[in-house]
C-alpha cells in the first residue's frame, strides 16, 4: 500500500500528466489514418522517452499504443480501411453496421467495449504480474531458457503466414543480435573489424528500421486510395441502443476481456491475433452465427474487448520475465532496460513504486479512452481526409532524427534506413517481421541462458527437464513444435484408414 | 519486389553457410566444448534446412521470373520517389556534420513531396516548418545535438 501511496505524485506529476495527454491524443491520430500501426508509432516515440524519466516515459507508450489500437476502429467503420491490424477482424460488422445507419452504435460499443477490455487486462496485469513474479525468483538459467524459447516458438507458430517463414525471420533476429562482442567470451562476432558494431546493432534505430521504414515506402509507391468518409455529427449518435446492446452481449464482453488477455500474456501473440481468436470462437458458440459479418454486434463486442485487454496482458511477460508478449511490449522492454528498471521478478521489489506507477497510468490511459474517444470519433471526418502519402516524407525525417538522437551517431541512421529496406522485402515476399524483432530483442537472453545451462550441465541436454517447472516449460516447447506434425500424420493415418 | 521462392531459398541457404563457416571459425571457450559460435551454429542450421523447405516448394510451384515488381513500382515517379527516399537518407547520413539536418533535412522533404506530385509552396512551407520545429524540439527542448551544417 506504500508503494501504492509514493507512486502517486509520480503519476500525477504536471509533466506526466501532459505527456500522457499528448501522447493519448498522437495515438488516437496514429490509430485514424489508415496504414499507420501503433507499432510503429512506438518505435516512433521511443527517441522522446529516452530524454523522460521512467514513468512518463512507459505512460507515453502505454496511452499512445491503448488510443492507437481503439481509434483504428474508426476508419474501419467510416471507411472499411482497418487503422490498425488489431481491428481486421471485425471489419465487416463495423462497416456494414455503418451503411445500416447505425456507424455511432458501433463506433459507441468499440470506445467502450475497448475501455472496458483494457480495464480489465490491467487488473490481471496489476494481480497476476506481482504474483508471478514472487514465482520467479526461483527460477534458474534453465526455466528462463524455456521461456524465452517458448515465446519464441509461439511468435512463429501463432503468427500470419508461412512458419517456415516465420523462422528465417526469427533466425535473420537471432543474427542481427548476435553481432558484437560474445556476452559470455568477450568474442567479436560478425563484426569484420568495425568498430562501431562491437557494442552490437543499435537496438531502436533498427525497430525504427524494421516498423516505420515498410509504411514509408509502401505509401510512396502503392499510394493509397482517398476514400468519402460518413462522419458522425452529434455525441448522442454514439449512446443509441449503447447500454442495450452491451447488456445483451454482457457474457460476451467478459469472454472478449478473459479471452483478450490470456492471449496478451502469451508471448508473441498480440491485439490481433486475440482479435481474431475472440471472434473466431465468438462466431463458433452464437446462437446466430450465420449473421456474423453482416453487421452483427456480438463478435463486435467479443473482439473490441478482447484487442485492448490483450495490450495490456502482453506486460505481464514483458515486466515479469522480460519475454515480450508482443512487438510493442518488444520496444517498451528495451525502454525500461536503458531505464534502469530491468525487467524480471527484481524490479517488483528494487523499484516497486515505479512499478505501481506504471500500473495506474495503465488505468489512467484506459479511462481516459472513453472521453478522448468520444472527442476523436466526432472530430475523425477530417483526419481521415489525410493523405499517408503525403505523411510519409515527414516520418522518415522524423526516423532519421530519432535515429541519430539515440548514440548521437550517423551508423544509427544508416542501420535504421538498410535494416528498413530489408523489412520491406520481407513483407513484400510474405516474411513477417515481428518474430524478426522478437529474435532480436531475445536473442541475448535465448543464448546467454543456453550457455550458462549447458556450462552447469556439462552439455548434458536432459539437465533442461530436471527441475520441475523447467521440465513443464520445456515439454510444452517440444509439444508446440510437434503436435501440428503429429496431428497431420495422425489425420492422414485416419484418412487412408477409412478409404482402405 | 517479390523474390521467386526457389531464389529465396538458395538465398537462405546460402546466408546458412555463411553463418556455420564463420561460426565454425570462432574459438571454444577454455575447457569447454562449447562458445561464441554454439548459438550461430544453431541458427545457421536453420537456415539451411528452412531455406532448402523454402526452396524446394517454390520449384515444385514451377519455375517463374526470379524477381518480378508489382503494380506500384511500375509508376516511374512512385519508383524514382522511393529511390530517393533510400539514397537520400543514406547519403544525408553520410554528409550530416557537413550539411546540417536544417539544409538537409528540408532538401530531402521538398524533394521528395516534388516528387511526389506535391508541387504547391504549400508543402514548401510545410517541410520547412516541419525540419524547424523537429530541430527546435530536439536540439533545444531535448538537447540531442543535431548538426547544424554552415548555417549557425
Amino acid at each position: 500500500m506504500d508503494n501504492v501511496i509514493a507512486a502517486l505524485p509520480l503519476v500525477f506529476d504536471p509533466f506526466t500528466l501532459m505527456v500522457i495527454m499528448a501522447c493519448a491524443l498522437f495515438g488516437l491520430f496514429i490509430g485514424a489514418v489508415p496504414g499507420l500501426s501503433a507499432t510503429m508509432a512506438t518505435a516512433m516515440l521511443v527517441p522522446i522517452t529516452f530524454y523522460m524519466a521512467p514513468v512518463p516515459a512507459i505512460g507515453a507508450i502505454v496511452t499512445m499504443s491503448a488510443m492507437a489500437i481503439f481509434a483504428s476502429d474508426i476508419p474501419t467503420a467510416l471507411i472499411r480501411i482497418p487503422g490498425t491490424a488489431a481491428s481486421a477482424a471485425y471489419v465487416d460488422d463495423l462497416y456494414k453496421l455503418s451503411q445500416r445507419g447505425k456507424a455511432g452504435l458501433g463506433l459507441g460499443l468499440c470506445v467502450i467495449t475497448s475501455a472496458i477490455g483494457g480495464v480489465f487486462g490491467t487488473l490481471v496485469l496489476m494481480i497476476a504480474a506481482p504474483q508471478l513474479a514472487e514465482v520467479s525468483l526461483n527460477f534458474t538459467s534453465f526455466e528462463y531458457f524455456w521461456l524465452a524459447l517458448l515465446g519464441l516458438s509461439a511468435a512463429v507458430m501463432l503468427g500470419t503466414g508461412s512458419v517456415v517463414k516465420s523462422v528465417m525471420s526469427l533466425c535473420l533476429g537471432l543474427l542481427v543480435a548476435s553481432v558484437g562482442l560474445d556476452g559470455s567470451s568477450g568474442f567479436p562476432r560478425f563484426t569484420y573489424g568495425q568498430e562501431s558494431l562491437l557494442s552490437g546493432v543499435s537496438f531502436v534505430p533498427a525497430l525504427i528500421g524494421f516498423f516505420a521504414v515498410p509504411e514509408i515506402i509502401r505509401a510512396i509507391v502503392h499510394r493509397d486510395k482517398q476514400e468519402e468518409a460518413k462522419s458522425i455529427s452529434r455525441i448522442s449518435e454514439l449512446f443509441d441502443g449503447l447500454g442495450k446492446t452491451l447488456w445483451k452481449f454482457r457474457l460476451n464482453l467478459a469472454r472478449g476481456s478473459v479471452l483478450g488477455t490470456l492471449i496478451g500474456i502469451l508471448p508473441g501473440a498480440g491485439s490481433d491475433i486475440a482479435a481474431w481468436i475472440t471472434y473466431a470462437v465468438s462466431k463458433k458458440f452464437s446462437k446466430n452465427p450465420e449473421k456474423f459479418g453482416t453487421g452483427y454486434e456480438e463478435g463486435l463486442v467479443d473482439s473490441g474487448a478482447a484487442n485492448n485487454s490483450a495490450l495490456s496482458g502482453a506486460y505481464v511477460p514483458a515486466m515479469v520475465f522480460g519475454i515480450p508478449g508482443d512487438s510493442i511490449t518488444a520496444i517498451v522492454i528495451g525502454v525500461l532496460y536503458v531505464k534502469g528498471l530491468n525487467p524480471g521478478p527484481m524490479v517488483f521489489i528494487n523499484n516497486a513504486v515505479e512499478v505501481n506507477a506504471i500500473f495506474m497510468v495503465f488505468m489512467l490511459a484506459n479511462l481516459l479512452m472513453v472521453p478522448l474517444g468520444i472527442l476523436a470519433i466526432v472530430l475523425a471526418a477530417p483526419v481521415l481526409k489525410i493523405s499517408k502519402t503525403a505523411l510519409a516524407p515527414l516520418i522518415l525525417g522524423f526516423a532519421i532524427v530519432g535515429s541519430f538522437s539515440i548514440d548521437i551517431s550517423i551508423t544509427s541512421i544508416i542501420i535504421m534506413i538498410v535494416v528498413g529496406c530489408f523489412a520491406y522485402l520481407m513483407e513484400e515476399n510474405d516474411i513477417p517481421v515481428a518474430p524478426a524483432v522478437l529474435g532480436l530483442v531475445m536473442g541475448t537472453l535465448v543464448e546467454r541462458n543456453l550457455i550458462t545451462s549447458l556450462i552447469k550441465g556439462d552439455n548434458n541436454p536432459l539437465v533442461f527437464f530436471e527441475r520441475p517447472i523447467a521440465g513443464v516449460l520445456g515439454v510444452m516447447t517440444l509439444a508446440l513444435w510437434f503436435a501440428p506434425l503429429i496431428i497431420k500424420i495422425y489425420r492422414k493415418s485416419r484418412r487412408s484408414e477409412v478409404t482402405s | 519486389m517479390r523474390i521467386h521462392d526457389g531464389l529465396l531459398g538458395l538465398l537462405f541457404i546460402v546466408l546458412g553457410a555463411c553463418v556455420i563457416w564463420q561460426a565454425a571459425s570462432f574459438p571454444s571457450m577454455p575447457g569447454q566444448a562449447i562458445g561464441p559460435g554454439t548459438f550461430p551454429l544453431v541458427f545457421g542450421v536453420m537456415f539451411v534446412i528452412g531455406g532448402a523447405i523454402i526452396g524446394r516448394a517454390g520449384l515444385a510451384a514451377g519455375m517463374g521470373r526470379l524477381a518480378t515488381f508489382n503494380e506500384g513500382w511500375r509508376h516511374r515517379d512512385r519508383a524514382l520517389a522511393a529511390f530517393v527516399a533510400v539514397i537520400g537518407t543514406l547519403v544525408l547520413a553520410i554528409f550530416f556534420e557537413q550539411v546540417g539536418f536544417l539544409i538537409g533535412g528540408a532538401v530531402l522533404l521538398i524533394a521528395l513531396y516534388m516528387l511526389l506530385g506535391h508541387r504547391s509552396p504549400r508543402w514548401i512551407v510545410v517541410s520547412l516548418v516541419f525540419v524547424g520545429a523537429v530541430y527546435y524540439g530536439m536540439a533545444k527542448l531535448l538537447l540531442v545535438p543535431l548538426p547544424t551544417g554552415p548555417l549557425f
